[in-house]
């Protein structure tokens, strides 16, 4: 199935690459499934934030490792929960490397950013009315390196060893550091307006649960 | 309080970008020999810069010295057809002569290894006259000396002195086996030493005596110090610091030091000796002392720096130049580095001469470095830095107003866009010097290949690797970087490339067409993390490019 170790890891052929692809798609729609409860304007605003944020992501690939898609992913994971956060940060690796070139890096970077939004699921990083910047930066310059650290495991291939694994975290220290300072800066200037916005989704949701109820009740 | 704080960040942020680090010495051309390395101290008249190549010569090349204009251009080369082996005496510039045998203009007189003796006009490079000196394998190796109108050249078995003007041979003295033993001249005679240990004076009538035998090599000319003569004699390990009073013929240790001793020089107050180990400064007066030393690693030639500081060669493998201030009665001050894109070994002293630095090593590259002197010469600014540092200021002054007067969100989003705008555009520098620091990840183990012609030791080879061919091309020479290897083979191979430019230098997306997920270079079997316009070659490497 593998068709040469390259510096990206392996070189996947065309059968599993669409394995690899469908295997992800199926990852985000069980977790979006579940639990079975969104409406579809939820639905939508998940898919165009997806949308926007990978457009985002493909127009400033011309700049080296600012990642937004970082820091939405740690927002969506803690006002949305672990399993949307998951779906969103697939779903975007997946739709911005159909344009910035997919294979097995896309795998780890799904990964990076999925741990993200479980590790923001964790967390209080604050409501819309108070978001809490000051914990959202820091964490967002943890993650920044932490997604180095996932990322970097695409380049390992059988024969690399635990020093040379970290050599290269250590060579990709400047590039993690502009990832972080790119994440601060996504936070200072995007990070209540991505609350504000994903409250919206929230609450979009509370409405369909609570409109369900009411019926439950009424019946 | 945190709006204080944000603004008096953001003001010490541009007052410490202000003062641009702009002093020092700042490199402005280089050039790069075609073969061999620089070994010798580059040479000056003014109008030119001479040097000269040297190595082991086994294919059609020979040794040539060379003369470049202050732009770094080849004005003349001439060229020593049977010179073989590595030549190693220094060029030697002479303005004019008058005396006995004659008016000479300027010269430049080369001493080469197959003993012959050159003088060369300055200006065009012409032979005014040739001497042959006896060989035994090697011929000249050591410093010539000027005496009044004539030059005297240490010879293979002595020495000999040849009148300027005319090339005419009227003293030659057999004293003992030498090798890079240069010659003293004083008022009654020379001094010069063998590879025996003797130290031996040739009076003006050409009779010479062994005066002492200092039990290792000799080889450098010895340094008069009041009564002495100081001088640095080489064992199998180690090197020892001796005097020699030739007034009453006695000698004295004065210091054990390192291996492998560098050519020493004579200072105001005494001498400078170099080793494998030291620095050491040494005075005389009724005996002779060591008055201080530090630690340093050098083995060729040094040179001294407006009487303020010694420069040397690090003769290692990481390379570079070091120097360290010097007070006037011998005590060292601080040591430092300098680096250049180009470092290896090396046993060329810098050349110094009208606010301008010129440094060769066995790269076979001479870099112009210019001394940036702020109170003397003008500040040279550089547009694109200065509109960036104005811009920069700007910024940060309007985030500590908004910061001051308006919200403190504004002050934080204009802060934070500054620190990503400077990390996005610092990045490069910073990866290049990350890369110098940080460890190598292994490639494929890239070695000589047998196969391969012995002409192309010398040069880089170049290594191609499609999925369905292998292409090598080898003997490449005068390139600096991956990129410039990379052209010019593959303009050899009449193989095709695309290139696209980043902001992290140009990067190479496609050979003959072929992108796939993109190539990857190794030098010398270690991946550089380098865009191929930055990395650096050290002669001679191994280039491989492959699919990633």
């Amino acid at each position: 199935m593998f068709e040469a170790m390259g510096v990206h890891g392996p070189v996947l052929s065309p059968t599993a690459a669409l394995v690899l692809d469908v295997l992800l798609a199926g990852l985000a729609f069980a977790l979006l499934m579940k639990p079975s409860r969104h409406n579809t304007g939820d639905m939508a605003m998940l898919a165009t934030l997806v949308v926007v944020t990978s457009a985002i992501r493909v127009l400033m690939a011309p700049l080296p490792n600012v990642q937004p898609v970082t820091v939405v992913a740690l927002l969506v994971g803690a006002r949305l929960g672990a399993a949307r956060g998951v779906a969103y940060a697939v779903l975007v690796a997946m739709l911005s490397n159909a344009v910035l070139g997919d294979g097995w890096w896309t795998l780890f970077q799904a990964a990076g950013w999925a741990a993200v939004a479980v590790a923001g699921s964790r967390l209080d990083l604050g409501t819309s009315a108070s978001p809490r910047l000051n914990r959202m930066a820091l964490v967002s310059v943890v993650a920044a390196f932490g997604f180095g650290l996932v990322t970097n495991l695409s380049l390992v291939e059988p024969t690399t060893g635990l020093m040379t694994f970290l050599t290269l975290m250590v060579q990709s220290l400047p590039f993690d550091a502009v990832h972080a300072v790119g994440n601060v800066a996504f936070v200072v200037w995007c990070g209540p307006l991505m609350m504000r916005f994903l409250d919206r989704i929230d609450t979009s949701m509370e409405h369909v649960i609570e409109v369900v109820e009411r019926h439950v009740i009424d019946g | 309080m945190r709006r204080q704080m944000l603004t008096a960040w953001c003001l010490l942020l541009v007052t410490c970008w202000l003062p641009v680090a702009s002093a020092g010495w700042t490199s402005s051309w280089s050039y790069t020999l075609d073969e061999g390395y620089i070994t010798t101290t580059p040479q000056t008249d003014g109008e030119h810069i001479f040097l000269r190549s040297s190595g082991f010569w086994m294919g059609e090349e020979r040794p040539f010295v060379v003369a470049l204009d202050k732009s770094g251009e080849e004005q003349w080369r001439h060229t020593n057809p049977n010179a073989t082996q590595h030549d190693m005496s220094p060029l030697l510039v002479v303005k004019k002569t008058s005396g006995d045998c004659g008016d000479a203009g300027p010269s430049l007189i080369v001493g080469w290894s197959d003993g012959r003796l050159e003088r060369l006009a300055p200006s065009n490079g012409t032979v005014m006259w040739s001497v042959s000196t006896d060989v035994n394998v090697w011929g000249i190796t050591g410093a010539l000396a000027m005496d009044d109108d004539h030059v005297v050249v240490p010879t293979r078995h002595g020495l000999v002195r040849v009148c300027l003007n005319d090339g005419q041979v009227n003293l030659s003295v057999t004293t003992g086996l030498g090798w890079r033993n240069g010659v003293t001249v004083v008022d009654d005679g020379f001094w010069q030493g063998d590879e025996n240990g003797g130290l031996w004076f040739v009076d003006r009538n050409g009779s010479a005596e062994l005066r002492w035998n200092a039990s290792g090599h000799l080889r450098h000319a010895p340094l008069v110090v009041g009564d002495f003569l100081l001088l640095h004699v080489q064992h199998t390990a180690n090197t020892s610091i001796m005097a020699f009073n030739f007034s009453s013929n006695e000698s004295h240790f004065v210091a054990a030091s390192g291996p492998s001793p560098a050519i020493p020089i004579k200072t105001s107050f005494g001498a400078v000796f170099g080793d494998g180990h030291h620095l050491t400064t040494v005075r005389c007066d009724a005996t002779c002392w060591v008055e201080d030393r530090v630690n340093a690693t050098t083995n060729g030639a040094m040179s001294t720096y407006r009487d303020r500081s010694i420069w040397y060669p690090i003769n290692t493998e990481s390379g570079g130049w070091g120097t360290v201030s010097l007070t006037s009665n011998g005590t060292f001050g601080d040591v430092n580095t300098l680096s250049t894109a180009v470092d290896t070994y090396g046993t060329a002293a810098p050349l110094f001469t009208g606010g301008r630095m010129y440094l060769g090593n066995d790269a076979g590259v001479l870099v112009e470095f210019v001394d940036y002197q702020p109170p003397s010469e003008p500040f040279v600014y550089e547009p694109t830095a200065t509109i960036g540092g104005l811009a920069l200021a700007l910024g940060m002054i309007g985030t500590a107003v908004l910061a001051r007067r308006s919200s403190i969100d504004w002050g934080w989003r204009g802060l934070s866009a500054i620190g990503l705008v400077l990390a996005l555009v610092m990045l490069p520098d910073v990866v290049t010097q990350w890369t110098k620091e940080a460890p190598v990840v292994p490639g494929p183990v890239t070695e000589w290949n047998e196969t391969w012609p012995d002409a192309w030791r010398d040069g880089h080879v170049f290594i191609l690797e499609f999925e369905d061919r292998t292409l090598v091309e080898g003997g490449n020479r005068g390139v600096m970087t991956v990129e410039e290897l990379t052209r010019l083979a593959t303009r050899e191979l009449d193989v095709p490339i695309e290139v696209q430019t980043t902001t992290l230098g140009p990067y190479l997306t496609a050979f003959d067409g072929v992108e796939a997920l993109g190539w990857e270079y190794f030098v010398n079997g270690e991946r550089v993390p380098l865009s191929m316009a930055d990395a650096m070659l050290e002669s001679p490497s191994i280039v491989h490019w492959r699919l990633a």
